[in-house]
């Protein structure tokens, strides 16, 4: 929806990015709020942990063979080489944090692991795919995201040796994603990246109507009534949205959008407007095309209470109105895939 | 035809894209697909592409449009992968283009100078300067001064197990401090002011040592600070002017808009902070393997060369490389 009189400039309130690609195409983007992207940070702290785990062991594993090769069997050396372990764990570690985003990002087409289940996706603001530049900057600027800390101490749950250890509270990537129109958080704007989701969402296929009153009433439709492109997209929206919607909400939908159409093809007003919009879905998607119109005018005309003339005059008739009323039941509609 | 039809029709194709793309995921799976798949995959991309077109000049169901974008955008990431580094350029990005910037940027000479300058000064006025008498016990308070003295006199060495471990330990620590440089000056003010504190206290712990009452805690320090000292000072300074240029790129736009020039100023800023975690690095396994006590590690004349060293190592990267040439015109 759109306000103002001078609408023109206005964008849509919704989350997509549009894209031009080289193959003269525009296509969109959804990007992705916090949550979605927290979950993605969540499995790649997991994954970064589960790294960390496997390193000691290997370490410990490490650890025995030596022992067992030299004969060592506890003492200074032991201690020694278990230093000297922990050390590299410590390296290892450090290395994990700082450098697993922008790496995998980088070689693996804007995704780390988390997001890879996540089905998320990292990409420069013009849609193309980063380069390691902007994943070194992103995932840099992410020590920045995630402040400001408050004290461990402040949860009853820590002992006193975490008094020191401060918890990351996100509030400047989380303003920066609120105030941002592509969700971006300070890293992605220093960057000049987005996150955006890469998951096809279902195979298409038309909703198909087990109601045999909407080819019924689909008949009488006349073969010449111009659909236009924003009413066929209304009524696909519509119709797709039936089984979500509810049968009182979806009615009160399909009132103010069937009942001007209802007038202008003449039909009485008693029809059931859900069953309608149902049968001029089916009318224009699934039954007729500009090309293939030959459905016979004369059994349009003698069920059609009111055919329309070509001057927009409506011809009074006395053909048979046709008695389609608000059913008993509502319309089933419903998706074959 | 009918839109249906058109959909049924589509729809093996669609699938077969989407299968496609999920087999290209990593690098390595494109690697083992035959030359006629991935030929496979740019015509089903193009198709995909028209198939777009069609649906949003036509009459499709939005749904079947929703979709088509999302199998167009799904394709259009593998057909335009992400830039790997490139390991051919880096010889003249490492050895040519970064000193030059970094010899040419004057948020690095300004972090420089404040850096150097107050470290400099605090260490002569921690010496004991007539100047400012009891300087070192206003900034750093009698207690630290004690415990510092205290830490050093009882500094015996490390067993080669602990400089491993403590090797590990400065890599971490020395990147929170660097980290923390850098982060604090992109609020340039606040960032001035945590430089100036780490310069001073700093500064002021050398004053102090170089004339302590105790030889051998004064020995003791020198000793351990000595051969990492050029590589984690030169690295504090370098971090802050990398964060600094990003601060000062706020306000301070060169025409741009004020978010185009942060992103410029961004991706200027990561060699120069490259080179500060590069030095931050090389400090840690310093601190970690020479720097402890000669006892357990090396005498001390070899601490001092590893020192001339590596501020020769410095000078030559910064100022020998770094020197404007006729020959680097243009590239910045």
């Amino acid at each position: 929806m759109q306000f103002g009189t001078d609408s023109s400039h206005l964008q849509p309130l919704d989350t997509t990015v549009r894209v031009a690609a080289p193959e003269k195409i525009g296509f969109q983007y959804q990007t992705v709020g916090p949550f979605r992207r927290l979950f993605a940070y969540l499995l790649d702290v997991m994954f970064i942990g589960f790294a960390i785990l496997a390193a000691i062991f290997i370490g410990i594993i490490l650890f025995a063979v030596v022992g067992s090769i030299f004969g060592i069997n506890g003492g200074n050396y032991f201690n020694e080489l278990a230093l000297a372990l922990l050390g590299a764990l410590l390296v290892f570690t450090a290395g994990a944090f700082w450098f697993y985003g922008a790496v995998c990002e980088t070689y693996r087409n804007g995704q780390t692991f988390g997001k890879s289940i996540a089905k998320i996706r990292v990409l420069s603001v013009d849609g193309y795919a980063i380069d390691g530049v902007q994943a070194m900057l992103r995932n840099l600027f992410r020590y920045i995201d995630i402040f400001p800390t408050i004290p461990a101490s402040l949860f009853v749950v820590f002992s006193d040796e975490f008094s020191l250890a401060q918890l990351p509270t996100c509030l400047i990537g989380l303003v920066c994603m609120i105030i941002s129109p592509k969700f971006q958080r300070l890293g992605d704007l220093l960057s000049g990246t987005m996150v955006v989701l890469v998951e096809p969402k279902w195979v298409p296929d038309l909703t198909q109507f087990s109601d045999a009153r909407v080819q019924q009433l689909a008949a009488l439709i006349p073969s010449d009534f111009p659909v236009s492109p924003s009413l066929a997209k209304a009524l696909a929206t519509f119709v797709e949205s039936t089984a979500r919607l509810g049968p009182e909400l979806s009615g009160e939908i399909a009132s103010p959008l069937a009942a001007p159409l209802l007038d202008r093809l003449g039909f009485p007003q008693e029809t059931d407007h859900q069953l309608f919009l149902a049968a001029l879905y089916y009318r224009t998607f699934s039954q007729f095309n500009d090309e293939e119109i030959d459905t016979p005018r004369t059994l349009a005309a003698t069920f059609s209470p009111s055919p329309i003339s070509t001057e927009g005059e409506a011809v009074q008739s006395s053909a048979v109105v046709p008695q389609i009323s608000p059913p008993t039941a509502q319309p089933t509609i419903s998706d074959v895939e | 035809m009918k839109v249906s039809q058109i959909i049924e029709q589509r729809r093996p194709m669609w699938r077969e894209l989407e299968n496609l793309c999920e087999r290209m995921n990593s690098a390595a799976s494109i690697k083992k697909l035959a030359p006629e798949t991935i030929c496979r995959f740019t015509t089903l991309y193009r198709s995909a592409c028209a198939d777009l077109a069609l649906a949003e000049s036509y009459r499709l169901p939005p749904n079947t449009v929703d979709y088509l974008h999302r199998l167009v955008a799904l394709a259009h990431n593998q057909m335009y992968r992400s830039k790997r580094y490139q390991w051919s350029t880096w010889k003249d990005k490492i050895f040519v283009q970064t000193p030059a910037q970094i010899f040419n940027d004057t948020s690095v000479h300004v972090a420089m100078a404040v850096f150097w300058g107050l470290f400099i000064l605090s260490a002569y006025l921690g010496a004991g300067s007539p100047v400012w008498p009891g300087f070192a016990e206003q900034v750093l308070g009698e207690t630290q001064l004690e415990q510092m003295e205290n830490n050093f006199k009882g500094f015996s060495g490390r067993s080669w197990g602990e400089n491993n471990f403590m090797a590990g330990f400065y890599v971490i620590n020395n990147g929170s401090i660097g980290l923390a440089c850098f982060i604090m000056m992109l609020s340039v003010i606040p960032g001035f002011i945590t430089l100036a504190f780490n310069a001073v206290v700093l500064g002021c712990s050398f004053g102090v040592m170089l004339k302590s009452d105790s030889p051998e805690a004064s020995a003791n320090f020198f000793n351990f600070v000595t051969a990492h000292g050029p590589f984690e000072l030169t690295a504090i300074a370098l971090s802050a002017g990398a964060g600094l240029k990003i601060g000062v790129s706020w306000w301070k736009t060169n025409g741009y808009s004020r978010i185009d020039n942060l992103i410029k100023t961004a991706r200027e800023t990561v060699p120069i902070a490259m080179c500060a975690v590069s030095l931050f690095v090389l400090a840690a396994l310093v601190e970690g393997f020479i720097s402890p006590h000669p006892e357990t590690s090396f005498p001390w004349i070899l601490k001092g060369m590893v020192a001339i060293f590596s501020s020769g190592l410095l000078m030559f990267y910064f100022v020998v490389l770094g020197y404007p040439r006729e020959t680097l015109e243009g590239r910045f």
